[in-house]
């Protein structure tokens, strides 16, 4: 007889959901559909050219280190790199603080590994990133959402949880944060909610982890410190990647860290996958080395910026009065929010058969709310597409409300 | 700041540490676990590497699914074929190196307390992806053939708690020891009577000097509970971070659920570059020669093991992969004969960090892949000497 496992699994595992956007993403497959729904770059900005260059010069001068294990913490050439990275943009790191990772995905992985018991509880965002709001699940964290306002989470909410907690004699053990052109509301944190958040969290003896994958990628206005950078007590623990400024078919990310924290990670890494690809590692820092890094982004962000203005050009024209979206001064996401009475999952079949696609912004959301919503990616769709795909948007919810009004 | 109860479980890996100590170039390190870098296919990765960002660059640096590059899946389900198990591309799950196997095995079925079943001594990044998850370990001791089997009986007949068997049947790390095909089977007929899965750890099955190949658990089993790892680290290269899963579909799917929150995929590139290298060149061959090239070296090592080695030292004679086990009496501790070693600059991982509980101190192994064939029995010969003169002092 077969094996039957249904109830060997363990409980994390049982408690854990198929993701809504991989189900959802089956039915965007269709050569038809223009899609705003995943989250890929655009090809045009993956650096073709130069890589083939640093390829060669690796393969050619080191490939016995690029083929070979690589140190868990990180390739001594891209650690080094990251490090003049980090310092120049502001974040204040040694390789004490700094631990290559496996995408970032994997940083929230180890983070979660490394503070989350079964019960754990996380502070998240409403809406959040989904990828986060999994692996703190996959974990068995009970998960308390603060919604956000225009500046960002909001701190008196946050304040209100983690009184009502510190009541029961429960702290979290960690707040999750994505503060830059988050991914799904594509929204920015200010400076004084920033400053206000990390107080709050001195206050309070909790962590942040912050999550800044978008946060190079900015087209327009100034940049805002990152929470690592404003905080000099060890209570920062910032997320990066090259996924979005380099190419995520790498999977490379990084962490900062405390020391303290950091060595934690190393060794709940070494568990986990032993170490990042070295020839993926040392291929980036040697990219870097040569500046190309700078210039890529410098493209990336001159071609999403583009994208951005004919997204927002096209909702102007073709979205009913009715929906409302942010406008964002970075990075791939906008988030569409439609009258509160309407289930943007409902609005999702008409869109299928009007062939444009988008992921329903329950899918952000712990606790299931934000059904009125639905996140928007701008930066794979061509110019071309972005024209089109709005338009079929824009179709698909004025048949949608008007569909709600006869009922 | 409290980290989870898992943390105080997790120990830096001993190898990872001995990186540092054995940089030095005047040290012979038997430490490491690395295939010889000599061996690596640099100008087919170099030619194929050109051809995939040339080609086909838009796919290898975007995003890909969870459960990997579906050529690849192929080629290794048929290469799977050709040993006898029964798959296909969807009994395929790639995964970051075949330690991400075992995370992900661990964090798939255990629970807090769960016992798990594992050789004594085991894999030592086994027992660290298991350990996170806080688990109970029963070591059961092992003889030339194998796990002993009455003590597994005795094992899986008291206790109501054990969620997997792990196991590295071939070449084991770190005796480099193999088991039989009757205790195999023996094995797979235990796991169908208690219906416990067991986790076959394969890293190093395509490394062997012997004319055949052991037929795996995999290739034996019909229920559909043994969950193959497997891994391109030693027969390509560690790198590119390349290993894979073949199991049964309806567990497959939770591998992928886990694996989407871990790392969501596994560099593509790399799949890539893979799966054109098994498309354009002869993997067989190359296999052939990294085998030739570790026997000899493996010879050399027991012939000067032989030679220079305290009679009241024992080893194994591994007929495959990269290590020796070595037994000293038992009031030595391998870590302070490190210590005495590395005076003399030669280096072995003392043998404690591959016991879950670390209690037995009186072994160590020794690498022979990476180590230079012409400093093989200087080496050796340096740490007879060592251990002569800690057994005078502790006997």
């Amino acid at each position: 007889m077969d094996i039957n496992l249904n109830e060997r699994y363990s409980h994390r595992v049982q408690g854990m959901k198929k993701s809504v956007i991989r189900e959802l993403l089956k039915l965007t497959a269709k050569p038809e559909i223009i899609s705003f729904a995943g989250g890929l770059p655009s090809p045009k900005s993956f650096p073709v050219d130069e890589l083939k260059i640093v390829i060669d010069e690796v393969m050619e001068n080191e490939p016995e280190v690029a083929l070979q294990y690589s140190a868990t913490e990180g390739d001594q050439v891209l650690v080094e790199q990251l490090i003049k990275y980090g310092n120049k943009a502001g974040n204040d790191i040694t390789e004490e603080n700094l631990l290559v990772t496996t995408s970032s995905q994997q940083g929230l992985d180890l983070v979660s590994k490394v503070f989350i018991d079964p019960g754990a509880k996380v502070i998240v965002e409403l809406p959040s990133y989904v990828g986060g709001l999994g692996a703190f699940n996959s974990y068995q964290a009970d998960m308390i959402g603060v919604p956000q306002d225009a500046d960002g989470m909001s701190a008196e909410i946050l304040r209100e949880k983690l009184e009502e907690l510190d009541k029961h004699g429960e702290k979290p053990k960690f707040i999750y944060i994505v503060p830059d052109f988050q991914n799904p509301a594509g929204m920015t944190m200010t400076e004084e909610r920033r400053e206000e958040i990390l107080e709050i969290a001195y206050e309070y003896k909790v962590l942040i982890v912050e999550d800044s994958p978008y946060r190079e990628l900015r087209f327009e206005g100034e940049d805002v410190p990152t929470i690592y950078s404003m905080d000099d007590k060890g209570y920062v623990i910032l997320l990066g990647t090259f996924s979005k400024i380099f190419a995520p078919g790498f999977r490379i990310g990084w962490i900062y860290a405390n020391p303290e924290i950091r060595n934690k990670l190393v060794v709940a890494k070494q568990s986990t996958d032993l170490c990042s690809p070295a020839f993926s590692q040392r291929i980036i820092g040697r990219f870097m080395e040569k500046g190309y890094l700078e210039k890529n982004i410098e493209k990336i962000i001159e071609m999403y910026g583009k994208k951005k203005d004919l997204i927002i050009k096209y909702f102007n024209k073709y979205m009913p009065q009715e929906a409302s979206w942010t406008e964002p001064e970075g990075g791939l996401f906008l988030l569409v929010s439609i009258p509160e009475h309407l289930d943007t999952s409902e609005l999702f079949e008409i869109a299928i058969e009007n062939n444009v696609a988008f992921v329903i912004g329950e899918a952000f959301h712990h606790d299931g709310s934000g059904k009125h919503t639905m996140r928007i990616n701008f930066s794979y769709a061509t110019e071309e597409q972005l024209h089109k795909g709005i338009k079929r948007l824009g179709k698909s919810l004025k048949e949608f409300i008007q569909a709600n009004k006869k009922e | 700041m409290k980290f989870a109860s898992r943390v105080k479980e997790l120990k830096p890996s001993d190898i990872q540490e001995m990186f540092k100590v054995i940089a030095k170039p005047e040290v012979i390190s038997f430490a490491s676990g690395v295939p010889d870098p000599d061996l690596f296919p640099v100008k087919e990765i170099d030619e194929i590497t050109s051809k995939i960002i040339r080609q086909n660059g838009d796919m290898a640096l975007q995003y890909n699914t969870t459960e990997g590059y579906v050529p690849l899946r192929k080629k290794i389900a048929l290469r799977m074929k050709q040993n006898g198990v029964e798959s296909s591309s969807e009994n395929i799950i790639i995964t970051s190196g075949a330690q991400q196997g075992l995370e992900l095995s661990a964090k798939l079925f255990l629970n807090k307390g769960d016992a798990v079943i594992c050789e004594s001594p085991t894999y030592s990044g086994a027992i660290n992806a298991f350990k996170s998850y806080s688990p109970e370990f029963i070591q059961i001791t092992t003889d030339k053939n194998g796990m002993k089997m009455d003590e597994l009986k005795k094992v899986l007949e008291t206790r109501n708690n054990i969620k997997m068997i792990y196991v590295i049947t071939d070449f084991q790390n770190p005796t480099g020891k193999s088991w039989s095909v009757e205790r195999r089977k023996e094995l797979i007929e235990l796991s169908k009577s208690y219906d416990i899965p067991i986790i076959e750890d394969s890293a190093y099955e395509e490394i062997y000097f012997t004319d055949n190949k052991k037929p795996t658990l995999k290739s034996l089993d019909t229920g559909g509970r043994v969950i193959y790892l497997g891994s391109f680290s030693k027969t390509f290269c560690p790198g590119l971070r390349m290993g894979w899963i073949e199991v049964k579909k309806s567990i497959l799917k939770n591998y992928i659920t886990l694996k989407q929150s871990s790392d969501m995929h596994t560099n593509i590139l790399a799949q890539m570059q893979i799966d054109k290298y098994l498309e354009l060149y002869d993997f067989d061959a190359h296999i052939d020669n990294i085998i030739s090239s570790y026997k000899n070296k493996r010879d050399k090592m027991i012939n000067a093991i032989k030679k220079y080695f305290p009679s009241s030292c024992s080893h194994t004679y591994p007929e495959g992969g990269m290590f020796i086990w070595v037994v000293m009496p038992d009031k030595l501790d391998g870590r302070k004969v490190l210590d005495e070693a590395l005076k003399e600059n030669v280096a072995f991982i003392p043998g404690e960090s591959f016991y879950p509980d670390r209690e037995t101190k009186n072994t160590f192994r020794l690498n022979f892949s990476n180590a230079e064939e012409s400093k093989i029995e200087k080496g050796i010969e340096k740490l007879a000497v060592v251990l002569k003169r800690v057994i005078d002092n502790v006997y």
